[in-house]
């Protein structure tokens, strides 16, 4: 399977903080890969590197086979990452459609697109509410929805199970294990180990911005697992400052 | 039509910031100069009609329009500059802008797109303008406009026209500062840099006080004239501005 998505080597600060240090990633097509950490671990700021949001201090992030900031094919990938694309004074299926034309589909497959996303994500009774008055979880579906509706081929996910009910959970685990079904490469972050481990065919611990190993997911007791690991590396890196 | 005006134009058709500051501009200023023509005839002699006195000095059609085009030369920059705040401001203040990277349609092409539905919705307030004010002075008892009144219509559509123009810096600070606020802050800034311009002499070569001044001195008998060539500083400099804010969006990071 070819990698969708690749990081070599990469690092990117904040002023003094270094939120991703020397991070190599890859990501093959069909497969979902989970990104676990603490908060402020560089998770997000990982999403937004591969996105393009920010660009990398040095190293290569590739998406598609072609590097960020060179000519990725953007109409294959689909993200959710901050704030779902959902505008408060659009409908739902008008949100939907502007998405899925940004996204590059044709003028002329918009309708089925929009029909067919609006069926993955159970929407059809909101298609004509506008936005701003549903509720937080739904808001969330739109979002997920405007992310899949033009069938990428890379889906980033940033803590997408955030604000949905036990049914969206479920949902979304079916939708993300469907889309790798179909060849997409899904990159996951979440704080959920147990529900992770339900999707993912790999689980990538990230901390104080460097992965710090992997986490079987179909391993026992993964959260003792990962607060180990996470104090391994604090261990470590205290370690390195006493010498 | 590509994505980006598309979706931008539903954008500003399905929000009520562009329809409500569309209603306000058509009608209250003009509804304003109405008022301050009848206070000016009223001879009243307090601080209101002495005011209007000040503003108004001619009778009837030309009067009326004399202070519309004073009133409409801050009235609109700030107007039209509200809802540029707005079309750019909120992308961060709503944090959709996030949504608008990693996809087929670069942010500069949705920037691009939301000048050129901006300066759309613009032309179309500038040109109901005219029935607007048309409407407001015959309803104060002007009688049929004459001439000089229809050219004096006219001139105000082009000013608002310009205006917005002008307004349309307000994209870079907006864009710049990331949301409402600097878009506000620097929005009071130009108003009050033009009106500082007009008294220090050098309005006639400032973007943002030459189209009002320019309409106004083309109204006014009495006051010198702007070289109509120096409207094209207005155009000039919102292709500027237009230009920095493009590529504003298409290197900047989101924070």
């Amino acid at each position: 399977m070819p990698d969708v998505l690749r990081c070599e080597a990469v690092n990117r600060g904040f002023g003094d903080v270094a939120a991703v240090r020397d991070l190599d990633l890859y990501l093959q097509a069909g497969e979902v890969l989970a990104l676990v950490g603490l908060n402020g671990a560089g998770k997000t700021t990982l999403m937004r590197l591969v996105l393009g949001m920010v660009r990398a201090d040095s190293g290569e992030v590739e998406v598609l086979g072609a590097p960020v900031g060179g000519r990725v094919d953007w109409a294959g990938v689909g993200h959710m990452v901050e704030t779902p694309f959902a505008y408060p004074e659009l409908t739902v299926r008008e949100n939907l459609s502007a998405a899925a034309l940004l996204h590059g589909v044709p003028r002329s497959g918009v309708r089925s697109a929009v029909d067919e996303v609006l069926a993955r994500l159970r929407l059809e009774e909101y298609v004509d509410r506008r936005a701003g008055t549903l509720s937080l979880g739904n808001r969330q579906r739109v979002g997920l929805a405007s992310a899949m509706a033009h069938r990428p081929r890379l889906l980033v996910l940033d803590e997408p199970t955030n604000a949905l009910d036990p049914s969206g959970v479920v949902l979304l685990r079916e939708l993300v294990m469907g889309a790798a079904g179909e060849g997409a490469g899904v990159l996951v972050s979440s704080h959920h180990l147990d529900e992770v481990a339900r999707v993912a065919d790999r689980i990538t611990v990230i901390h104080a911005g460097r992965i710090i190993g992997e986490l079987d997911p179909h391993g026992t007791e993964l959260e003792r697992a990962f607060f180990a690991m996470v104090h391994q590396a604090d261990l470590a890196t205290e370690a390195g400052r006493a010498v | 039509m590509g994505a980006a005006y598309v979706v931008e134009w539903l954008k500003l058709r399905r929000s009520r910031v562009p329809r409500v500051t569309a209603g306000l501009l058509l009608v209250v200023p003009a509804v304003m100069a109405a008022l301050f023509l009848a206070m000016a005839d009223m001879d009243r002699g307090d601080a209101m009609g002495l005011k209007a006195q000040a503003l108004v000095t001619r009778d009837g059609w030309a009067g009326y329009l004399d202070a519309l085009t004073q009133i409409y030369a801050s009235a609109g920059l700030l107007g039209m500059g509200v809802v540029v705040a707005w079309c750019f401001g909120r992308e961060y203040a709503d944090r959709t802008v996030g949504s608008l990277f990693g996809s087929a349609t670069p942010r500069e092409s949705v920037a691009a797109a939301k000048f050129a539905v901006l300066a759309l919705w613009c032309t179309g307030v500038s040109l109901l303008l005219v029935p607007a004010a048309l409407l407001v002075g015959l309803g104060a008892g002007l009688g049929l406009p004459d001439g000089d009144a229809l050219a004096g219509l006219m001139r105000v559509a082009v000013l608002s026209v310009l205006t917005g123009l002008s307004a349309l810096t307000i994209a870079l600070f907006a864009s710049v500062g990331r949301g409402y606020l600097p878009a506000f802050g620097g929005l009071v800034g130009l108003v009050a840099a033009a009106q500082v311009a007009v008294v220090a002499g050098v309005g006639g070569w400032f973007p943002y006080s030459v189209p009002g001044l320019w309409a106004v001195a083309s109204a006014t008998p009495t006051m010198g004239t702007v070289p109509v060539w120096h409207l094209l500083l207005v155009p000039c400099s919102a292709a500027v501005v237009g230009a920095l804010t493009v590529a504003w969006w298409r290197r900047a990071e989101l924070s």
